[in-house]
């Protein structure tokens, strides 16, 4: 038998994603529903992480593991798949949505999105098997488009395990990438040698003007060593969320019966990289090390303010991120190519007032021209 | 009429909105731009906020009398 000569690039692949009721949970994604394209610069493969084991059994002189030995099941197991993407102005919601499984819309056009962990609206638990409200409890169906015809894969009710949000002045825009994670792989929910037919085998754009976000903001504020919000020139930050979601129970094909979600709590983390200047630096009143040692036995939370547009978010494009930070530690890095940089690990927590949570503990605001439930 | 950019248009891609890109640079630039109906509905349904000129009447100038 000749070789096929037939070679595939990159671009033969496409990752599509469709947000379904959580009354779907255990309904199994559908080869007709048309997906919405993730546009990954690169197309990863999902993982598949199923029970095994393989072991030598007694009464075996041969010494070598037989083939009876061994053991494989799809039911009880899991499936994960990375991406990254750069985000887009009618996507960021849905997946910020998605990992903190928390969304508020407002407006008509342009639609006012918030996300937040606050003392008055703290993240709920989901209820994974339960009716979604303004698309929360979140759960994805994903097609993964292959080449050519009975190829493709799908991933039922996948929830993103973790997410990246990197605003990096040197990237230009604003990167995502994460993990899905999928309690579905027995082979009734994890379906292969699919062939996805909606909108002639092609995912749908999200936005048929996909604006990508861009790595800057018009205020960018920290209240340094316990002073009032101090501007900073911010040459980088990041956001990683991550939920702990796991599979629970076992249905009779071996899948998911729900996921448990932020046990034993949501993570929010980060990175902020500073310029050493006038505002931030390690003279009384601008210590940026005063907020790591704070009193000696505790570290001091910091307010972190950043906002694109002039923060009253009712422009498609608007963006506020409120968050109270934790540094984890303090670098320097005094020979930075563009000048001496501040970098500070951070874990984001809630603040309290008298010993009780008050304030808000991240708070993400932005307008686009897309609800982000009912797609 | 005439409109004066006052918020939000920055943030939009010219490419992707209908109106003109010269009356989007005009705007953007700080002059006083005639807009179509169709042009300030999109700019609302994006929250791109514009104000009209009003033109302030001529006062009229009473001849004095000699």
């Amino acid at each position: 038998m000749a070789v096929s000569g037939k070679v595939y690039s990159k671009s033969d692949f496409s990752i599509g994603i469709k947000n379904k009721n959580a009354t779907a949970f255990e309904t199994a994604a559908a080869n007709d529903t048309a997906y919405e394209l993730l546009p990954v610069i690169n197309v990863s493969a999902p993982v598949l992480n199923l029970v095994e084991s393989g072991e030598i059994r007694s009464n075996n002189a041969g010494m070598i593991e037989l083939d009876t030995d061994q053991f494989r099941t799809t039911k009880g197991g899991f499936i994960t798949m990375d991406f990254e993407v750069p985000a887009e102005r009618d996507m960021i919601v849905r997946m910020l949505a998605n990992v903190l499984q928390d969304h508020g819309e407002s407006g008509s056009g342009p639609y006012v999105h918030t996300i937040q962990a606050t003392s008055s609206a703290a993240l709920a638990r989901p209820d994974f098997t339960g009716s979604s409200t303004a698309g929360v409890p979140s759960i994805f169906d994903i097609g993964l488009y292959y080449p050519e015809s009975a190829q493709d894969k799908m991933l039922t009710s996948a929830v993103i395990q973790s997410l990246t949000m990197n605003f990096d002045m040197a990237d230009g825009r604003c990167l995502l990438s994460g993990t899905f994670y999928s309690g579905m792989a027995s082979s009734s929910k994890f379906l292969v040698e699919q062939t996805l037919s909606a909108n002639s085998a092609a995912p749908t754009l999200m936005s048929t003007s996909p604006t990508q976000i861009e790595s800057y903001f018009d205020v960018k504020k920290l209240d340094v060593d316990g002073q009032t919000l101090e501007d900073i020139v911010i040459t980088a930050v990041s956001f990683t969320f991550e939920n702990n979601v796991a599979r629970v129970g076992r249905d009779s094909n071996g899948d998911a019966e729900s996921y448990a979600f932020g046990i034993p709590s949501v993570n929010i983390t980060g990175e902020l990289s500073i310029m050493y200047d006038g505002n931030v630096n390690f003279e009384a009143t601008r210590n940026i090390l005063i907020d790591f040692l704070g009193d000696g036995t505790s570290g001091t939370r910091a307010t972190l303010k950043l906002q694109q547009g002039d923060g009253t978010v009712s422009t498609a494009g608007e963006m506020n991120i409120e968050c109270e930070i934790y540094s984890t530690a303090v670098n320097l890095d005094p020979n930075a190519d563009t000048g001496a940089v501040i970098t500070i690990p951070f874990k984001v927590v809630q603040p309290t007032s008298s010993g009780a949570a008050s304030g808000t503990a991240f708070k993400f605001e932005y307008a686009d021209s897309t609800p982000s439930s009912g797609w | 009429m005439k409109y004066k950019h006052i918020k939000g248009l920055q943030l939009q891609k010219p490419s992707y909105l209908s109106t003109p890109n010269q009356k989007i640079r005009e705007l953007l630039a700080g002059g006083e731009v005639e807009l179509e109906k169709e042009n300030l509905e999109e700019f609302e349904s994006l929250g791109v906020q514009v104000q009209p000129i009003k033109k302030e009447p001529k006062k009229k100038v009473k001849k004095e009398e000699k």
